[in-house]
């Protein structure tokens, strides 16, 4: 099992801004493999031929890895990380392949004075259709930010990874975030509403109702001065009947609830519903809360903001994704998580920036979710989120590092050294 | 991501593209994959899967591209050239898996 730490792109925005810059397309992905021998070996690798003219990329994923070790090193115990540059730029022979060893040198500084024990042979393959040429190289002319940036960003990555103190909690919104938005009233009420009757009048039954009308009737519904009373004196003409004419013939009244749009009482719904899971899963463990399918089907019936109602041809649909959020611990997921204390902003950050998409098990059509296509007709045909690259940099950074400072929990690093691009590749005639 | 993949994936038959890339998912590749008739892509690579191979996957004549690599996957998989329509196929560092093509 290999170890691949994607480093995405540095975007140092107008304003200073660092931020990282999610790379979807995985033809400009670069990456970090490390090995584990009696030191660490990384090599860092660049896939695409785009990739190579994205200096800034580039540069500061180097610079990543370099910091990486700076500040690792000196707290190993016996830690020997060797970073090997490894890009397979097909037309990008001629792109100043062997000129940039100065630059690099600038970049690494202390580079030269790290013991290697062991050159890295390396070789390059591709997912892409045709046949590259490979050669190691790196961009020839970059702009990347300054330097003192990149180290406050990779000071902040370090304080991330390591600052276990941090409550989750804390600065996270008490409330459940609200769909619609809400704003507070910004001037006084112009008028006050008692809160005394104003309609229902008192009805004073007596054996010999008699009209008595001769006081004024008061109904002051919007006083503007002081507090406004409602005297209601209407006496009823009509004396009330205290038995009843006639008995109810009809279907009592029944107390439970209807679904909105449904037409059809909340058991109902829920009986139908789990009559057409019943069809496709274990009766049982859809009802039951510890497994992700009663989960699923707990959130379908109870927490799903649509509703669905079980004619819903699509519903079954929207269960299996809720199944597949549940499975794959979605309230964990880094992007657009059901999750209330997540506070990523779903729909706004690639790869589901555009089109927008919404968090998962939202109310949204569930092709509406992040990852999720469909076609016209609304069938899912297309799943697809990954890891996010933040996702992935953070949790293997924090790997790497604990590694790196005890070297005593390196076990998902391979223990030995392998060439690592065994590729194949098959291709149809 | 971290968890299992569902067979209840098996239900969504209109699924052309099926991608779940570099998490911590375990466990096998669901047989009911084999319900998925148009899959033409599908990529689990950087996973913990394990298990071997599943033959259902040889079902899946529309599949063009298979990313399966740097997983724990075991055993062999007979006869993976019978993809008509594969056009990328990449198992890389996938330990103790043995293929053979039959192109």
């Amino acid at each position: 099992m290999g170890l691949i730490f994607h480093i995405p792109g540095i975007d140092i925005s107008m304003d200073g801004e660092a931020r990282f810059k999610q790379q979807r397309d995985e033809e400009q992905f670069s990456s970090l493999i490390c090995y584990r021998q009696s030191f660490i070996i990384c090599l860092f690798t660049t896939k695409q031929l785009d990739f190579a003219f994205e200096p800034n990329i580039f540069l500061n994923s180097i610079r990543f890895i370099y910091h990486t070790m700076l500040i690792n090193l000196p707290f190993a115990k016996l830690t020997l990380i060797l970073a090997a540059v490894v890009a397979s730029v097909p037309a990008c022979a001629a792109v100043g392949s062997s000129g940039s060893n100065d630059e690099e040198r600038q970049v690494f500084p202390r580079l030269r004075t790290i013991q290697t024990r062991q050159q890295i042979s390396s070789s390059a393959a591709e997912k892409t259709g045709a046949p590259q040429q490979i050669s190691s190289s790196v961009p020839e002319k970059t702009e990347a930010p300054q330097q003192d940036t990149v180290e406050i960003l990779m000071e902040q990555m370090l304080l991330m990874s390591m600052d276990t103190t941090i409550d989750p909690t804390t600065d996270l919104p008490s409330a459940p975030p609200s769909d619609s938005p809400t704003e507070s009233p910004t001037g006084s009420p112009t008028e006050l509403v008692t809160m005394g009757p104003t309609t229902a009048a008192t009805a004073l039954a007596t054996g010999a109702p008699s009209v008595v009308a001769s006081e004024p009737i008061i109904t002051t519904l919007a006083p503007t001065q002081g507090d406004a009373t409602v005297i209601d004196t209407e006496i009823p003409s009509v004396t009330p009947s205290l038995r009843p004419t006639d008995a109810p013939t009809g279907t009592p009244p029944t107390l439970t609830p209807t679904v909105e749009g449904c037409g059809i009482s909340a058991d109902v719904r829920r009986q139908q519903i789990l009559a057409l899971l019943d069809s496709v899963a274990d009766p049982d463990l859809i009802r039951d809360d510890s497994t992700t399918l009663g989960q699923a089907t707990t959130w379908l019936l109870e927490n799903d903001p649509r509703k669905i109602c079980p004619g819903v041809p699509k519903i079954l649909q929207r269960w299996v994704l809720a199944v597949l959020y549940f499975s794959t611990g979605g309230d964990e997921w880094f992007q657009c998580s059901a999750n209330l204390l997540a506070d990523d902003p779903c729909g706004f950050e690639e790869p589901f920036a555009s089109p927008q998409k919404q968090r998962f098990l939202s109310g949204f059509n569930e092709c509406e979710w992040a990852g999720i296509t469909c076609d016209e007709e609304l069938c899912v045909t297309e799943i697809e989120f990954g890891m996010s690259l933040w996702e992935l940099s953070v949790d293997r950074f924090q790997r790497i590092f604990d590694c790196s400072w005890s070297f005593t929990d390196c076990s998902f690093l391979p223990e030995t050294y392998m060439p690592p691009f065994m590729l194949t590749t098959h291709r149809a005639e | 991501m971290a968890g299992i993949i569902p067979t209840e994936i098996g239900l969504l038959t209109d699924l052309e593209r099926w991608g779940m890339e570099r998490g911590n998912l375990t466990g096998t590749i669901p047989t009911e994959i084999a319900s998925l008739s148009k899959l033409t892509f599908l990529d689990f690579d950087f996973n913990q899967l394990t298990g071997s191979l599943t033959t259902q996957l040889l079902s899946l004549n529309l599949l063009e591209q298979l990313d399966l690599n740097d997983n724990n996957f075991s055993g062999s998989i007979n006869g993976i050239g019978v993809f008509p329509s594969m056009k990328f196929l990449q198992v890389r560092q996938v330990s103790s898996v043995s293929m053979e093509t039959s192109h």
